[in-house]
This record gives structure tokens, sequence and C-alpha cells, in this order.
């Protein structure tokens, strides 16, 4: 699939190409979207503009990487520049503003109709931001480590080692004695 | 999930336990660590709650769809941006076929004044050849006219050459002149 593209763009054929590329990709993007965003229309919006970031580069695409890892790059940056709009006096990088960032993400998980899933939603969101991003995106990949790790550009070692950790915290996290309870 | 937790499986089989659970093992190492499980007990509840976990992430975690309206919504703004740079660039072909037609117009410009050069020089060369002959054939009337005659002759073919002289200088001022253009 990725080969017929990548010979469209080879060929100069940007248009036809970026008509193959859109169903192939757009679900992709949308999950890696969501799995940094964690609001659904939020990572629709995000889609929608790596897309047309993709069309617009689609000429200058040069084929040094594959190109799930250049549109999977874009995405990535098209999420971090919304988060940067969304909160722009803190910086991605602060412990502070992460912990900040998972207590508000807590609190938006609002009581739903099944206790004990709203409570390891809430697990989920006290993990660290690329074990959330890991987690979320292995169950929305159908359980794909490589799909996580093309998408998150990160060695397949790296993303089983990402997951192991969560896992591991959560089933310390919903040990009785240290169970979260909702807001 | 909520049965005690047993924190230390076998060091050598955690991630092996792991990689079962995701159903990544080769089939000899699944027998390999299912033996080892069914003969340690720490080891066995370590991995029923690892499952648990994986079980419950997946079945709780959100799993959203883009809504039906992704395509047209893209499609939309793609064709947006076509017609954006399709009116670039128009801008630009425009630009450019007054750019081409300004250095055509400086070329035949060019050409004129070369020619409009040649023109004149071979007037004045033919001119002076025959105001030569002129003055000769004066020379030789002068010679043979008396007083008042004389002086006719000589005023009229003074102002003879003052209008030829004007007539040709007109011409080859016209002939000379260069365009200028700008580009607004």
């Amino acid at each position: 699939m990725d080969a017929g593209i990548e010979q469209l763009l080879a060929d100069g054929r940007h248009a036809r190409a970026f008509d193959l590329i859109v169903p192939a990709f757009r679900d992709r993007v949308f999950r890696l979207a969501y799995s940094i965003l964690k609001d659904r229309a939020a990572a629709e919006d995000a889609a929608q503009e790596t897309l047309v970031r993709v069309w617009k580069a689609l000429p200058g695409f040069d084929g040094r990487a594959a190109l799930g890892t250049w549109i999977h790059a874009i995405t990535r940056n098209t999420c971090l520049m919304e988060i940067r709009r969304r909160r722009p006096t803190v910086s991605l990088d602060d412990p502070d503003a992460d912990e900040a960032q998972q207590a508000a993400a807590a609190a938006s998980v609002g009581p739903g109709a099944d206790p004990e899933r709203d409570n390891l939603l809430r697990m989920v969101e006290t993990l660290p931001r690329n074990q959330q991003e890991a987690v979320r995106l292995f169950y929305l990949e159908d359980r794909s480590y490589e799909a996580v790790a093309e998408a998150l550009g990160m060695p397949l070692g790296t993303v089983k080692n990402l997951l192991h950790r969560a896992r591991k915290k959560l089933m310390e996290l919903a040990q009785p004695d240290r169970e979260v309870k909702a807001a | 999930m909520n049965a005690p937790l047993n924190y230390h499986p076998c060091e050598a089989f955690e991630h092996e336990i792991a990689d079962l659970v995701d159903g990544l093992l080769s089939a000899a190492d699944t027998g390999r660590v299912r033996s080892h499980l069914a003969a340690c007990a720490a080891c066995r509840s370590w991995q029923a709650q690892y499952a648990a976990v994986h079980d419950q992430l997946a079945s709780a975690l959100p799993k959203p769809s883009l809504s039906a309206g992704f395509d047209a919504a893209l499609n939309s703004r793609i064709q947006e941006l076509k017609t954006a740079n399709g009116r670039e660039s128009r801008r630009v072909a425009a630009d450019q076929e007054h750019d081409a037609l300004l250095v055509s117009l400086r070329q035949q410009t060019g050409r004129r004044a070369v020619l409009g050069a040649l023109a004149t020089g071979s007037v004045v060369a033919f001119g002076l050849l025959a105001l030569q002959r002129v003055v000769l054939q004066i020379a030789a009337v002068h010679a043979a006219l008396q007083g008042g005659e004389r002086l006719t002759v000589v005023c009229g073919a003074i102002g003879a050459a003052i209008a030829a002289a004007v007539i040709v200088w007109t011409l080859s001022r016209s002939a000379m002149v260069t365009p200028r253009f700008v580009r607004w």
C-alpha cells in the first residue's frame, strides 16, 4: 500500500498519492491524535489539520523517512502545538505542569455507569504521559506493538517496556488499600 | 482485580509472562512458560492479575472513531486551498507574462535604435556627397555670375543648406529615441 503511494510520489503525482494517503492513514492519524489529546473532537480537528499539512508538504517529501513515520511526526507536532495553544504559558517539560494536566484530566473523567471502569480510567490518567500514550495507542491499534512503535517513533523494545511498566503500575494502584477513589 | 497482589514474580519469567499475555511467545516458549506457571504459584497469581489489567484496559479504554463527515470536511478544506493556490498561480503567470513582454519590447527597441543609426548615417553620407556636388556647381556658377546675382545665389544656397541640416537632424532624433518602460 505505502509502496504504491511512494511510487506515485516519486513520479510527482502528488494529488493521486494524497487521494490514497487519506483512506490509508486517516484512522491511524486520528488514533495517535486521540492518544495525545484525549479528546475526540480535538483529535478529529488535529487529524484534519495534519492531513492538510501533509497535502501542503507532499511535494517536498523526499522519501528519506518512511511515509508513515513522516505523517506520524506531523501528527505529533500538530497535537503538541494544539496543547501549547491551549496552555501557552506552561512548558510541556515542566513536571509540575504534567501533574496539573493529569489532575485536570482525572477530574474530567466524570461518574459513569461502571465505577470499576471509571476507576481504571482515572488510574490511567495518573500514569506518566508517555506511558498513557503507549497504553491508549496499544489498545486502539488492535494491540500491535509495531503500530504503536511506528506511531510514537520509538523502538519496539521501548514501547514494550513502557506498556509493561504502565500495567505493573496499574496493578499496584488497583489494590484495595490504594484504590483511587472518585473525586 | 482486587485480589491480593503478588508483587514479585520470578524475575526470569516476568517479561515472558507479559509476552504470554500479549500472545507474543513462540509455541516452544509458550510451553516452557506454562510449565513454569503450573509449578509456581507466585507467578501464576501475578500472571492472573496482569492479564486482568490487560483485559480491563482493552474493554475500558474508549475507542473513538472519526465522524462520518470527516472526509467531506477535509475535501472542502483541500478545495479551498486549491482555489487559493490557483489564484496565486494565475497572478504569478500574469507577472511572468508582463516581464517577458518588457524584455521583448526592450530587445525590439534596441534593434530599432541600431537600424535608425544606420539609416541616419546613410542619409548624412548621401547628403554630404550631394552637398559637395552642389557646392562645386555653386562655385562654378558663382564664378560666372556678376554683382547682385551672385549675392542672391549665395543667400539661397545657405538657406537651402540650413533647411536640409534641420531636416536631417530632426529625422535622426526621431529614429534614435528609445522608449523607457516602467513597471507599476
